[in-house]
């Protein structure tokens, strides 16, 4: 569980900053932000159809409410990229794959662009603090959402909210352990390279679970964050917004997938698979109710443990993310 | 008029984790037209960004909007591939830019902007091609050719909401309004498309001086000639010249030669 922390010291009013943290974005504005722009700016980063860049541009850069120093960092999932961007006095300090490295603007106007592969901790305020371990200490305070009033904002892939670790745990192996494995039957010959992820029947009825993730055949498991299209040669329709879709190629030796077969969309209630009337159709399995045949076009929510067959050997099994 | 990137016979572009390469040629051509005094267009044909930005606004304001969104897609870092987030950071950049030029001495400066940014999606490479404004990005692969991108004007509008013809469209007295820019302090709203990298692939992103002049047949047809990307994008140059050349007239087109899998 990713999750920001920060320190809840009593600062004068000159020094305070102020630490915004939801699930996307983590950000600390200079002392100099007016509570208004703090309300605005908390709108925008709440607001799910809007990106990094709506909310770096809605941060007043002139006038009398200009915001002289920030950084702003736009987490995202393992093995993504995070942005940060920074302003004036404001910094990140940031542990990529273990190495620790400060990214400031040093002048830049209006701000500074750094995009970083496998962060794993970082921490956001003013240029004059030092960079610390980037680890939280036990008087630090878990900020799920938010915002507070404080000297920086630290941010780690692996924090438990509370109580805070002691020693700190080691960056979870994501691949093994974050996802049920949830295979409840499997579609003959083509899925034979599942049957390795087959586990014991649970004693009890399993409880519901949200489907979130797939795993396109014995490929690393995935979190569904923004629409999903699988193909032989995948394309996206026009998007407008922050989430640009995740495009996954399968090998088709005889062409039985479809250039762009099917969409997996994520939901607040799970994932929706769509059928982008491919030419030889989708099959699903799904637990419990057996085998079938998408028409051409037509949707279905799928749940955790479901098995789609776009042709060629190829299977998605549908994950949920723990 | 701004230019970034020179045209290039052929690059060879590694991918990253050493997942193969891409081979890629490009070329651009423009010019200023016959009836206008500046040619207000700009363009960057410098991988991992092929774009160009169509400026609009009195006096020189026009050309100085679309040379500050030229200049923050040629100044976005990478290491021959970028993100999406990176281009919305750089036509946000822009936008502050133009403000600041509207500060001073000039009213109602903006551009349109339009274009490709080779990115990846998990170890494959794609085009993410981007559109804001009535600029306009076609695509040409084995005989197939369609316009990648919708317009942001008043126009499409009307043919979306089914009130006039695509044919009605192209002489319509509203034809130059646009719904979309960037600058005149409005946040840029881009619209991406995915396209997968493909050997063969053309694309051609253009200002309306070509795409009001040639009709899609014209394009199609020099598109399917097949010469070299430089050679293509001057007779496209040349053919809107002819056929009127009332406005700036600017292309870029990037050809995919090869691409080596793992």
């Amino acid at each position: 569980m990713a999750s920001a922390f920060y320190s809840p010291e009593s600062l004068a009013p000159g020094e305070e900053w102020r630490l915004l943290a939801t699930d996307r974005f983590v950000a600390a504005f200079g002392p100099d932000t007016g509570m208004h722009t703090m309300a605005t700016l908390w709108r925008i980063a709440a607001e799910p159809s809007l990106g990094l860049d709506a909310l770096v541009a809605a941060v007043p850069t002139r006038g009398p409410e200009a915001v002289q120093s920030f950084a702003i960092a736009a987490v995202a999932g393992a093995g993504r990229s995070t942005v940060f961007v920074v302003r004036g006095g404001g910094c990140a300090d940031v542990s990529v794959a273990g190495r620790m490295r400060r990214v400031d603007a040093r002048g830049a106007v209006p701000w500074y662009v750094a995009e970083l592969n496998e962060v794993d901790r970082f921490a956001l305020g003013p240029l004059e603090r030092s960079s610390g371990d980037l680890r939280p200490a036990d008087a630090d305070l878990p900020l799920d959402g938010g915002v507070v009033f404080g000297p920086w904002l630290g941010w780690a892939r692996d924090v438990v909210a509370s109580p805070p670790p002691r020693p700190p745990v080691p960056p979870a192996p994501v691949e093994q352990s974050a996802y049920d494995t949830n295979v409840l039957g499997d579609l003959g010959r083509r899925a034979a390279s599942l049957t390795r992820h087959r586990t014991e029947p649970p004693a009890t009825a399993p409880t519901p679970q949200t489907a979130t993730a797939f795993r396109v055949g014995d490929r690393a498991p995935e979190r569904v964050d923004a629409p999903v299209y699988v193909g032989r040669q995948p394309r996206s329709p026009r998007v407008t917004g922050p989430m640009l879709p995740r495009l996954v190629r399968v090998d088709s030796p005889s062409r039985e997938v479809s250039a762009t077969h099917i969409e997996l969309r994520p939901t607040p209630h799970g994932l929706v698979l769509t059928d982008l009337q491919s030419t030889n159709g989708t099959v699903v399995r799904q637990p419990g109710s057996g085998v079938r045949r998408l028409e051409s076009g037509e949707s279905l929510p799928v749940a955790p443990g479901t098995l789609i067959d776009i042709g060629d050997g190829n299977v998605i099994e549908i994950l949920a993310y723990r | 008029m701004t230019h970034i990137g020179q045209s290039s016979p052929g690059t060879r572009l590694p991918l990253p984790h050493g997942g193969g390469a891409i081979t890629l040629a490009w070329g651009a051509a423009t010019d200023v037209g016959h009836r206008r005094q500046v040619n207000e267009d700009s363009f960057v044909a410098a991988p991992p960004i092929f774009a160009v930005a169509d400026g609009m606004g009195g006096h020189a304001a026009g050309d100085l909007a679309s040379e500050a969104v030229v200049n923050r897609l040629g100044g976005v870092l990478a290491d021959g591939f970028v993100t999406p987030a990176a281009i919305g950071l750089a036509l946000a950049q822009a936008s502050h830019d133009i403000a600041q030029l509207d500060g001073t001495a000039l009213v109602g400066a903006g551009t349109t902007v339009t274009g490709m940014a080779l990115t990846l999606s998990g170890d494959d490479p794609y085009f993410a091609v981007f559109n804001v404004g009535d600029s306009r990005v076609y695509r040409y692969l084995e005989g197939e050719f369609e316009q990648v991108t919708v317009d942001h004007s008043v126009v499409q509008e009307l043919v979306d909401a089914g009130a006039i013809t695509r044919r009605q469209a192209d002489n319509h007295p509203d034809s130059n309004v646009i719904t979309r820019a960037i600058g005149f302090n409005e946040p840029p709203m881009p619209d991406y498309w995915m396209l997968p990298v493909e050997p063969g692939l053309r694309l051609l992103a253009c200002s309306d001086g070509l795409s009001k002049e040639l009709g899609d047949e014209q394009i199609e047809s020099l598109l399917a000639a097949g010469a070299p990307a430089a050679d293509t994008a001057s007779a496209l140059v040349q053919a809107a010249l002819e056929s009127g050349g009332r406005d700036n007239v600017t292309v870029v087109l990037v050809d995919v030669l090869a691409v080596e899998t793992r």
